[in-house]
């Protein structure tokens, strides 16, 4: 076999797979992403949540001391940030729900491939 | 056709990968050049089946670089990587055992090229998959299955093919036949990455070869040299 350093290869087929290649956009795609996915929605929830609660228990405080009499102004504020809480909320839920089922799907995906591996080695021993 | 590459077609730069949290490459570096057969050889648990999952793309090393043709390409996924030319044949063969040899070589257009093209093209190289294009795949012989598991990688015109265990539970006559096809494979000069367990039948195909063992590559080197390390390296005492 020849030398590789001179290689004998389809010139064509290399330009062309260059040429694929330097298309490709390099994530720098790390180990594991579905995990920090759902690392990260989890914390939104949390932060969305302690957002929710304190903004919920700040709004019966949220009266004028002087004349003893609740503010509609403070209360739209703290109504705002309730609702940014409920929106980390929401978008760390659905984070954690689509990791979660990444992974349920990839695990049944590997066992379709185990039991197809599984069925053809009985059929071919057979 | 003759060409001049300065850039390994594909390049494992560091790498260290494994499953969660466990590493089973620590560190991994290997070249093939444009052309070239390379054999990666060790004995099982070495990280073999990893490091072509992490070429392949279906495995993103917790750290270092995988380059194709010098281009970085961390984190692309493994259908764009076959789709540019990187094709791998799992340990196992990969093809639908419930379907008939026809449709598992159907299910390989998927790159583009005409059924009636990747049909004469597997029948060519193989021709008893033509005597049994109606049978069901799962009901094929060992051997007969690697030989369609080729024929669908083939007909998607890769540039660089990978091959995990392509001996693995068959006869040594039907191995001889599957390196006979790699060799006229490499001949026509089509880069190949093949892992194996058993080294004899692919280093008289390879231009080069590498040991590994416990996640790193203990030597590289022309497959006579590697010959005469191998049998010291798996008993571990080299």
């Amino acid at each position: 076999m020849s030398d590789t350093t001179e290689t004998t290869g389809d010139s064509s087929r290399l330009e062309e797979f260059h040429d694929e290649v330097s298309k490709l956009r390099a994530s720098g795609g790390r180990a594991n992403p579905d995990r920090w996915v759902f690392r990260l929605g989890l914390i939104l929830t949390i932060v969305g949540l302690g957002f929710t609660v304190v903004s919920f228990f700040l709004t019966g405080e949220a009266y004028d001391t002087e004349s003893g009499s609740q503010h509609i102004g403070n209360h739209v504020d703290l109504v705002v940030s309730a609702l940014f809480g409920l929106s980390l909320t929401l978008i760390g839920l659905v984070m954690i729900l689509i990791s979660s089922f990444k992974r349920f799907m990839r695990y049944w995906l590997v066992r379709l491939v185990y039991e197809y591996r599984e069925q053809t080695d009985r059929v071919v021993g057979s | 056709m003759s060409t001049k590459t300065a850039n390994p077609l594909l390049e494992l730069v560091g790498i260290r990968a494994g499953y969660g949290t466990i590493d089973v490459l620590h560190g991994v570096d290997l070249r093939v050049m444009p052309g070239q057969v390379y054999a990666l050889l060790g004995p099982n648990g070495a990280g073999k089946t990893t490091t072509l999952g992490v070429a392949s793309g279906q495995i993103q090393p917790h750290s270092g670089s995988v380059l194709l043709d010098g281009h970085e390409v961390n984190g692309v996924s493994p259908d764009r990587l076959a789709r540019a030319g990187v094709c791998l044949i799992p340990e196992g063969r990969g093809i639908f055992p419930n379907l008939s040899v026809a449709e598992n070589l159907r299910m390989s257009t998927y790159a583009g090229v005409p059924y009636k093209q990747v049909q004469e093209r597997a029948f060519a190289q193989f021709p008893r998959l033509q005597e049994r294009r109606n049978q069901m795949a799962g009901t094929l012989s060992g051997g007969e299955q690697q030989m369609l598991a080729m024929s669908r990688a083939l007909s998607t015109d890769p540039a660089i093919l990978m091959l995990d265990e392509l001996s693995m539970g068959l006869a040594p006559i039907i191995v001889e036949e599957l390196y006979e096809q790699v060799a006229t494979l490499a001949e026509a000069g089509l880069s190949i990455l093949i892992v194996e367990q058993f080294a004899q039948a692919v280093l008289g195909v390879a231009n080069e070869a590498a040991i590994m063992l416990h996640g790193r590559i203990q030597r590289t080197g022309p497959p006579d040299e590697i010959a005469e390390e191998l049998t010291a390296a798996y008993l571990g005492m080299s």
